[in-house]
């Protein structure tokens, strides 16, 4: 996209990215911003580490223009002189959308190549250690509720998300979810030096939760960042009467030099929320053929969670598109645009040396594209 | 990461067919289905463009009347996007 701006930007075309709700909260340790001045700090964030040459617009806290621009994550759009769409696609597409702009404004010969702008994609902040306490694995497919933070000066350094499983959503008795997640806008990180992160709810009236409190766990480490999850039971009819939350924590900034205890009240309402997106990192799906209760890791030794061994298929085919993007997403672990055979997948290892052309071990952003299009044009 | 992520979506067409292995696909591009137990599932990309099609704007709608944001929180008509071509993407940190 960068290249297509780059070549198109002199010709007067206008380049702009729509940011709007995070389509996988938790990847790189995003959280789902309470507030519209949060969601502007992501626009920030975006701008830094991406250092594109679009001009970053802010979708309102409603998502108004993404719901009437058709509800997808990554769609595209061309607008003629006079305001009127002229091309439209729900997925970007860099390729078509330089013959597009061929056919709208004219070609540009020779087209600038990645490799010309020495783009740089910066990591994701970091204020203190990752991998610290072991993530929960909810096994099965859940939904993210609608949370309504109550109005607080002090701002949601951990952010809370809830969701629901589906067994919940089917027979009224399944899991909730409650993950409160380091905001790393903020730049801060839990204090373990001080008492562990505690929560209790209250439930309304034909709504029941098991355990209805729960402290996180004790950690030798100083500071961390990782979630504080908790898997809980919940047996109860949908109902307008939203759980109430409390959550009581301590944070510190290393930068500002302060750590402060804080209280937080939440409101969870037992509605989805269509907008909450999908914690792809967190869930696996469940195999057909995996015993209830068996998570992706248990039983299959010498295998990374959730992962295929060599060779096997998949029982009802290939992936969906999506949650193979994910997957192949996934393998950028620091999110500096670039993949090493270390974070690369087993699968993604066994054809590495076919997309890594000059053997350097880095799947640059180049020698993806040229790999793909060896193997078949889009 | 939103270029790596428009790169990584040719990649999954690609990785499809490395999952499936030497199968051919079993969904068809016109949304048909070689396997029964494909026939009954429409996936997350089918219902994403279905969505798409129905709520999107079509060639030759107008943007919709909306105000929104420039990245300083000034607000920003949709519809002032005239006189020129313009190119909006969505997009977001993850």
């Amino acid at each position: 996209m960068e290249t297509v701006c780059h070549d198109y930007s002199p010709k007067g075309v206008k380049f702009f990215y729509i940011y709007k709700a995070l389509a996988h909260p938790e990847t790189n340790g995003y959280v789902t911003p309470f507030t519209l001045k949060e969601r502007l700090m992501h626009v920030k964030e975006a701008e830094r580490r991406l250092g594109s040459q679009f001009q970053w617009l802010c979708d309102t806290m409603a998502n108004d223009v993404k719901h009437q621009m058709g509800d997808a994550p990554n769609s595209e759009f061309v607008i003629d002189p006079q305001g009127k769409v002229v091309r439209r696609r729900v997925w970007s597409d860099a390729e078509q959308l330089r013959k597009d702009l061929a056919e709208l404004v004219g070609p540009v010969q020779p087209a600038t190549k990645m490799s010309d702008l020495h783009l740089k994609i910066i990591p994701p902040p970091k204020a203190a250690a990752r991998g610290v306490v072991p993530r929960i694995q909810v096994p099965g497919p859940t939904k993210p509720l609608i949370i309504e933070p109550e109005k607080s000066k002090t701002p949601y350094y951990a952010k809370l998300r809830a969701e629901v499983d589906e067994s919940f959503l089917k027979t009224g008795k399944g899991k909730l979810y409650l993950g409160f997640h380091m905001d790393p806008i903020y730049g801060v990180h839990w204090n373990n030096l001080a008492a562990p992160v505690h929560f209790e709810t209250v439930s309304p009236s034909g709504v029941t939760i098991s355990p209805k409190s729960g402290q996180g766990p004790k950690v030798k480490e100083a500071a961390d960042v990782d979630p504080r999850e908790f898997l809980l039971d919940i047996e109860g009819k949908e109902t307008a009467e939203p759980i109430e939350l409390t959550v009581t924590y301590f944070a510190c900034n290393d930068e500002e030099g302060w750590c402060r205890p804080v209280t937080q009240k939440y409101s969870i309402r037992l509605t989805m929320d269509s907008d909450g997106g999908w914690a792809s990192s967190r869930h696996r799906r469940p195999r057909k053929d995996r015993p209830a209760g068996q998570t992706a890791r248990s039983g299959r030794p010498g295998t990374p969670s959730g992962r295929m061994p060599p060779r096997a298929r998949r029982p009802g085919g290939p992936r969906a598109p999506q949650q193979l993007l994910e997957r192949i997403r996934s393998n950028d672990k620091n999110g500096d645009g670039q993949i090493t055979r270390k974070e690369a997948s087993p699968q993604l290892k066994r054809f590495f040396n076919r997309i890594d052309t000059d053997g350097d071990g880095t799947i640059t952003q180049d020698e993806l594209r040229e790999f793909i299009k060896r193997r078949r044009p889009f | 990461m939103l270029c790596l992520r428009n790169i990584l979506a040719g990649a999954m067409v690609l990785a499809t067919a490395i999952t499936a292995g030497a199968e051919p696909p079993r969904v068809r591009a016109d949304g048909g289905s070689k396997a029964p137990a494909a026939q009954n599932r429409r996936s997350l990309g089918n219902r994403m463009s279905a969505t798409f099609d129905n709520r999107g704007p079509k060639v030759g709608d107008p943007l919709p009347d909306i105000t929104i944001f420039d990245a300083q929180g000034q607000p920003f008509r949709l519809r002032s996007l005239k006189g020129h071509y313009s190119v909006i993407v969505f997009g977001c940190l993850t």
